[in-house]
C-alpha cells in the first residue's frame, strides 16, 4: 500500500521527505509499540516475564529518545502529550520503578561482585556494591508485596545474590584500595 | 517404538492411575515417578487420549488447572483433537513461569531414559507442543510460542491466569472449582496439572530452576554440601565436579558407552527395581568405562570440596535416572573416594558469618560455604485445600511411592510411537552432536583415501576456535559410500545436513550426490558451508561448480598451506556468524524465501526444465524435450516450458531461478549428464517443493557413471527416456492419463524426499497433515530455526 498520500497527496516531495525522516520512523515505531503491545499498561509483576520486560525496556528507551528529538525543535505537541501520558501510566503502576530494580539485579548477575578478584577491588566498588545490595533489598520487598507464586523464584535468587554481595562487601571492606 | 521394557497402558488402566475418587477428576503427573518435561507432556497426551477412547470428553466442559508443560499440553491436545470447551487456570500471570527464565538447566526429551534406544533423540514427537533440546528457557519459549498460536486460533479455549484454585467440590455429576477463595465455577471434567511448583529446601534455598543458585560462582576450595540424591542433587554434583562438561554435552559423553555396558545397566535396572540397596551397591562397585573416565578426568577440576547427604545412605537409589547414577559412580574413579563419603541426614541448620553450620543426625557438626538443597519436588496438589485425602488415596500413593522412577510406564505414549533408536554408530554420533549445545561439523567426502586429511585439518581448525566458540572438535565424517547405505539412511543424513553448524564438502572428486546434498543444505540452513578441494589450482573445479557455489570461498592450496587456509576460513566464518545473526554464505537460502513471487493472473504457470545447457546445444534436444513434455502433460503447443529464466526482470537471474524452483508446480529435471548445476538445483527443489518433480535420464547417452549412481537413481526414481523414440509417448502412452503415470511414481520420491526433510519416519506415521499447507512452517521450525536460538550454558 502506498502511504505517501496520507502525508500530502499534493506535495509528494514533502511526503517523501517525511517518510524518510528518522524522527518520523521513530514516532511510527513508538506508536506501533504502544498500540500493539501496550507496555505502559504493564504491571510490575508482568515485568518478570522476559517478553514483557523487553517490550517495556524498548518503550522506555524509545520514549526518552523521542522526547529528546522533540525537544530539539520538531514541534509535535500531540506526540509529546502522548509520550508524557504513557510514561505517567508506566510510573503510576510502579512498573518503571520495578524495571529499574530488575535492571540492577541483571547488572549484578552479569558482573557478580563475588567473582571479582579481591586485589582489584577499590573502595568505590564496595560502595557501589553496597548501593546495589540496598536496591536489591527494596526489590525483595516489592516482590514480597506482590505475593504471587511466580515472584517466589525470583525472590529466592535476589535474596541469595543480595546476601552474597553483602558478604563480599563485608569481606573486602578493610582490604580494598 | 515404545521405551524398551515398558509398554503403554491401556486407556482404562491409565485412567485408573490418574483418577481421583470423584468421577471426572484427574490428577496429572503430581505423584508419578520419572518427572521430566517430556514425560509430563506424554502423560498429558495419554490422559486426553484415554478420555477420548472412553468417550468422556467430547463436547464437555473441561477445566485444566496449571499452565505448566503438562497443563498446556493437555489443553492444546484437547483443543486440537476434541470438541471440549477448555478453561485453563493458573495462579501465576504467565504460563511456564518456572522454567522460562532458566538458562542454567539443559532440557533433553530422552536423556533421562538413557541407555534405552531412542533416548538420544533431541526432538520430541508429540502431537502438539513439540520442542528440541535446549536450555529450559529456550524450551519454554519454543513451547510457549506454539501454545500462543493454538490459543489464538481456538474459540473453545478460555485462559484464566492469576486465578488460584483453592478447592474442588463435588456437586452431583459436576465438579466445582473454588477460585481465589470465593468464586465458584462448575465443570464436567477437572484435570489437576498443578505439578510441583517451587521445591522446598532449607534456609537460603534457591530452587532448581533458578539461575541464581550460586553454583557458578563457587570459590576454589569452597566446601559445598549437596543434600538429596535425586536427579537434581546428582546433576548438581556433576556440575560442581566437572566444570569442563556442561549438562548440555552429556549426550556426547554417554554416546561412547559400549553397548554391552548399556545392556548391563538396563538389565540391572529391571532386576533390582525393588531392591534399592542392591542397586546402590551395583553402581558403587561398577567397573568404570575407560573412555568415560578419560573424558571425565580431562573435564574435572578440583574447584569445590563436595559432601553429600540424603535421607538414606544410598546415593545410587531408584530416585534418580540411570544416567546420573552412572556418571556420579564414575566420578569416584576421577576424584578421591573420600570426597563422596555420605553424611548422615541433616538435623539442624544454622547460618553464621556467611557460612552454614550443619548438625547431622549422628551429632557431628560441620561448616559449609554453600549448601544446596535438592529435596525434590513435593506435589502441589497437596496444597489445594481438602483434596489431599480420598478413599483410595493410600493405595494410590503407595503405588507411586514404591515404583522406581525408570519403571513408570505412564510416560509411554499410548499409540506406541516414539523415537527410533539410532541405526548405527554414525547416526548415534550425529544425534549426540545435534543434542549438544556445542557447534559441530559434518564432513562430506569422496571415498578417495587421499582426502582423509580434511578431518585432521578440520579438527585442528576447530581446536583453535574452541576458545571463542563452544565447539565439538570431533568432526563427523560421511563418505560417499556411506550415503544410501544401511548404516546411514538418507533421512538421517539430510537431517544432519540441516542440523550441522558447519559443513565441509570435499569437491576434489566430483560427485553428483554431494552436489545434490549441498543444494539441500543451501536451501534449508543458514550457516557455514565450506567447499574444499585437494587440487592445487582451483580452475578446473571452479568451472564445474554451480554459480551459487562459486560465491563461496573454496579452500584449496598446496599440501602445506591447506590446513592453515582452512583454519583461517573457519575462524573467519565463526566470527562472522557470531557477529551477524543473519549470516549467510549461500544466497539460495534467502532467494527461496523471497516474498516477491507472484503468479500472473490468468496465465498458466510454465513448466520448469532443469537441464545441462552445454549438452543440449546444437542437438535439437531442447525442442524434442519441450514437445515431449507438453504432450506428456497434455498441454497445448503454446504451453511454456522454461529452462532459461526471464532475464528481463530487474531481479537477479539466480533469484528468479530459485523462486521458480521453489514455487512452480511442475519441474522436469534432466539428469542425463549428472551436471553439477543440475544436481545442485535438484537438491534445492527437493528441499523446497518436492511435489511435481520429475527426474529423467536419457539411457542412450553414455555418461561417466557417477559414484553411487545406482542408489541415487533409485532414490530419485529416475525414468529413462531416449531422444530417438522420444520417451514420454513411447513409455507412457499405454496409460490414458499419459504423463500422469510418471508423477505417480515420482510422487513417491517427492513424498519421501519431503518427509526426509521435514519429518523423521516416526513423525510420518503420526503427522497426517497436509505437508503442502504446512511446508513453510515445517521448513522454518523443524529444520532450520530452532538451533539458532541456543545459548551457551
Amino acid at each position: 500500500m502506498d502511504i505517501a498520500p496520507l502525508y500530502g497527496s499534493k506535495n509528494t516531495a514533502f511526503s517523501n521527505v517525511i517518510l524518510s525522516s528518522a524522527l518520523e520512523k521513530r514516532c511510527a515505531a513508538w506508536c506501533y509499540l504502544v498500540e500493539r503491545e501496550r507496555p505502559h499498561k504493564l504491571r510490575p509483576i508482568d515485568l518478570l516475564d522476559e517478553r514483557c520486560a523487553d517490550s517495556f525496556r524498548r518503550f522506555l528507551r524509545l520514549s526518552s529518545r523521542l522526547k529528546l528529538d522533540l525537544a530539539r525543535g520538531a514541534r509535535d505537541d500531540h506526540m509529546r502529550e502522548r509520550i508524557a501520558e504513557a510514561e505517567k501510566d508506566a510510573a503510576g503502576s510502579g512498573a518503571k520503578a520495578m524495571a529499574e530494580l530488575l535492571e540492577v539485579w541483571a547488572k549484578v548477575r552479569a558482573t557478580p561482585p563475588w567473582l571479582v578478584e579481591s586485589s582489584k577491588v577499590k573502595q568505590a566498588d564496595c560502595a557501589d556494591w553496597q548501593d546495589d545490595a540496598d536496591k536489591l533489598k527494596i526489590l525483595e520487598a516489592r516482590l514480597e508485596e506482590l505475593n504471587n507464586q511466580a515472584c517466589q523464584l525470583v525472590l529466592q535468587g535476589v535474596r541469595s545474590d543480595r546476601k552474597r554481595i553483602e558478604g563480599t562487601v563485608e569481606r573486602l571492606k578493610g582490604s580494598a584500595k | 517404538m515404545a521405551i524398551k521394557g515398558l509398554q503403554p497402558l491401556e486407556a482404562p488402566e491409565f485412567l485408573k492411575w490418574m483418577a481421583h475418587d470423584w468421577p471426572g477428576l484427574y490428577i496429572l503427573g503430581s505423584f508419578n515417578r520419572h518427572i521430566t518435561v517430556h514425560s509430563q507432556q506424554c502423560r498429558a497426551v495419554n490422559l486426553i487420549q484415554a478420555l477420548m477412547k472412553e468417550g468422556g470428553i467430547e463436547g464437555k466442559s473441561v477445566a485444566i488447572v496449571g499452565a505448566g508443560f503438562a497443563g498446556l499440553t493437555a489443553a492444546a491436545f484437547a483443543l486440537e483433537k476434541t470438541t471440549a470447551q477448555v478453561t485453563l487456570f493458573d495462579a501465576a500471570p504467565r504460563p511456564l513461569w518456572l522454567q522460562d527464565a532458566c538458562s542454567n538447566r539443559w532440557l533433553h526429551p530422552g536423556i533421562y531414559d538413557w541407555p534405552r534406544p531412542g533416548s538420544l533423540e533431541p526432538r520430541t514427537n508429540l502431537p502438539v507442543l513439540n520442542w528440541r533440546s535446549g536450555t529450559a528457557r529456550d524450551v519454554a519459549l519454543q513451547v510457549r510460542s506454539e501454545w500462543d498460536r493454538i490459543a489464538a486460533t481456538k474459540a473453545a479455549l478460555t485462559v484464566r491466569l492469576e486465578s488460584k484454585i483453592t478447592g474442588v467440590e463435588q456437586d452431583g455429576a459436576k465438579l466445582v472449582l473454588v477460585i481465589g477463595g470465593d468464586a465458584k465455577e462448575s465443570f464436567d471434567i477437572v484435570v489437576l496439572a498443578v505439578g510441583f511448583g517451587l521445591e522446598e529446601g532449607g534456609p537460603n534455598h534457591v530452587g532448581y530452576w533458578n539461575d541464581a543458585d550460586g553454583l557458578d560462582g563457587i570459590a576454589d576450595g569452597a566446601k559445598v554440601l549437596i543434600s538429596g540424591f535425586g536427579d537434581g542433587g546428582l546433576a548438581d554434583v556433576l556440575r560442581l565436579c566437572l566444570p569442563g562438561i556442561r549438562q548440555a554435552n552429556l549426550v556426547e559423553l554417554v554416546r561412547n558407552v559400549p553397548d554391552p555396558v548399556c545392556q548391563k545397566l538396563l538389565d540391572q535396572e529391571n532386576a533390582l527395581q525393588k531392591d534399592p540397596v542392591a542397586l546402590h551397591e551395583f553402581y558403587r562397585d561398577l567397573e568404570p568405562v575407560d573412555n568415560i573416565v578419560k573424558r571425565l578426568k580431562s573435564a574435572a577440576a578440583p574447584l569445590a570440596r563436595v559432601r553429600l547427604t540424603g535421607k538414606t545412605q544410598y546415593v545410587y537409589g531408584t530416585g534418580s535416572a540411570i544416567l546420573n547414577r552412572f556418571l556420579v559412580a564414575h566420578l569416584r574413579h576421577v576424584r578421591s573416594t573420600e570426597e563422596f563419603d555420605v553424611r548422615a541426614p541433616i538435623a539442624e541448620v544454622k547460618e553464621e558469618n556467611g557460612k552454614t553450620s550443619i548438625k547431622f543426625q549422628d551429632a557431628e557438626t560441620e561448616e559449609f560455604d554453600h549448601v544446596v538443597y535438592r529435596w525434590g519436588p513435593k506435589a502441589a496438589f497437596d496444597r489445594i485445600g481438602s483434596m489431599s485425602d480420598w478413599k483410595t488415596a493410600g493405595t494410590w500413593r503407595r503405588h507411586w511411592r514404591e515404583m522406581p522412577q525408570s519403571m513408570d510406564d505412564t510416560r509411554v505414549l499410548a499409540d506406541g510411537s516414539g523415537p527410533e533408536g539410532a541405526s548405527s554408530e554414525l547416526v548415534s554420533k550425529m544425534l549426540a552432536s545435534e543434542s549438544s549445545s556445542r557447534k559441530w561439523c559434518l564432513i562430506l567426502r569422496p571415498d578417495d583415501k587421499a582426502s582423509d586429511e580434511w578431518e585432521v585439518h578440520m579438527r585442528l581448525a576447530m581446536e583453535q576456535c574452541e576458545t571463542t566458540t563452544p565447539l565439538n572438535i570431533e568432526p563427523i565424517e560421511v563418505k560417499t559410500s556411506d550415503i544410501f547405505s544401511d548404516h546411514l539412511p538418507m533421512h538421517a543424513l539430510v537431517r544432519a545436513l540441516c542440523a550441522a553448524d558447519i559443513v565441509l564438502a570435499d569437491l576434489t572428486v566430483y560427485d553428483p550426490t554431494m552436489l545434490m546434498l549441498l543444494g539441500i543444505r543451501a536451501a534449508v540452513r543458514r550457516s557455514i558451508t565450506i567447499p574444499c578441494t585437494l587440487a592445487e589450482s582451483i580452475d578446473e573445479i571452479w568451472k564445474g561448480l554451480p554459480f551459487n557455489l562459486r560465491e563461496l570461498n573454496v579452500v584449496f592450496g598446496t599440501k602445506k598451506d591447506r590446513g592453515e587456509i582452512l583454519k583461517k576460513t573457519v575462524a573467519a566464518a565463526l566470527a562472522q556468524s557470531r557477529a551477524l545473526p543473519r549470516y549467510l554464505d549461500l544466497p539460495v537460502y534467502d532467494y527461496v524465501r523471497q516474498d516477491t513471487f507472484e503468479e500472473t493472473a490468468g496465465e498458466a504457470q510454465p513448466i520448469l526444465l532443469l537441464r545441462a545447457f552445454q549438452n543440449y546445444e546444437g542437438s535439437g534436444r531442447l525442442n524434442t524435450m519441450v514437445t515431449g513434455i507438453r504432450k506428456a502433460f497434455d498441454l497445448g503447443g503454446d504451453a511454456r516450458v522454461e529452462s532459461v529464466i526471464d532475464q528481463q526482470s530487474p531481479r537477479l537471474a539466480g533469484q528468479r531461478l530459485y523462486e521458480a524452483i521453489r514455487h512452480w508446480q511442475r519441474c522436469v529435471v534432466d539428469v542425463t549428464w549428472w551436471r553439477a548445476n543440475v544436481m545442485f538445483e535438484l537438491g534445492v527443489r527437493l528441499a523446497t517443493h518436492p511435489q511435481g518433480t520429475f527426474c529423467l535420464l536419457d539411457e542412450t547417452v553414455v555418461a561417466a557413471e557417477p559414484v553411487g549412481s545406482v542408489k541415487l537413481q533409485e532414490f530419485l526414481a529416475l525414468k529413462g527416456y531416449s531422444l530417438k523414440a522420444f520417451g514420454f509417448e513411447h513409455k507412457f502412452k499405454t496409460e490414458a492419463a499419459g504423463f500422469m503415470t510418471l508423477p505417480r511414481s515420482i510422487f513417491e520420491l517427492s513424498k519421501t524426499a519431503m518427509i526426509i526433510l521435514w519429518m523423521p519416519s516416526w513423525w510420518r506415521r503420526r503427522k497426517r497433515c497436509s505437508a503442502r499447507m504446512h511446508r513453510s512452517r515445517w521448513i522454518s521450525r523443524r529444520c532450520m530455526g530452532a538451533r539458532t536460538r541456543r545459548s551457551a550454558m
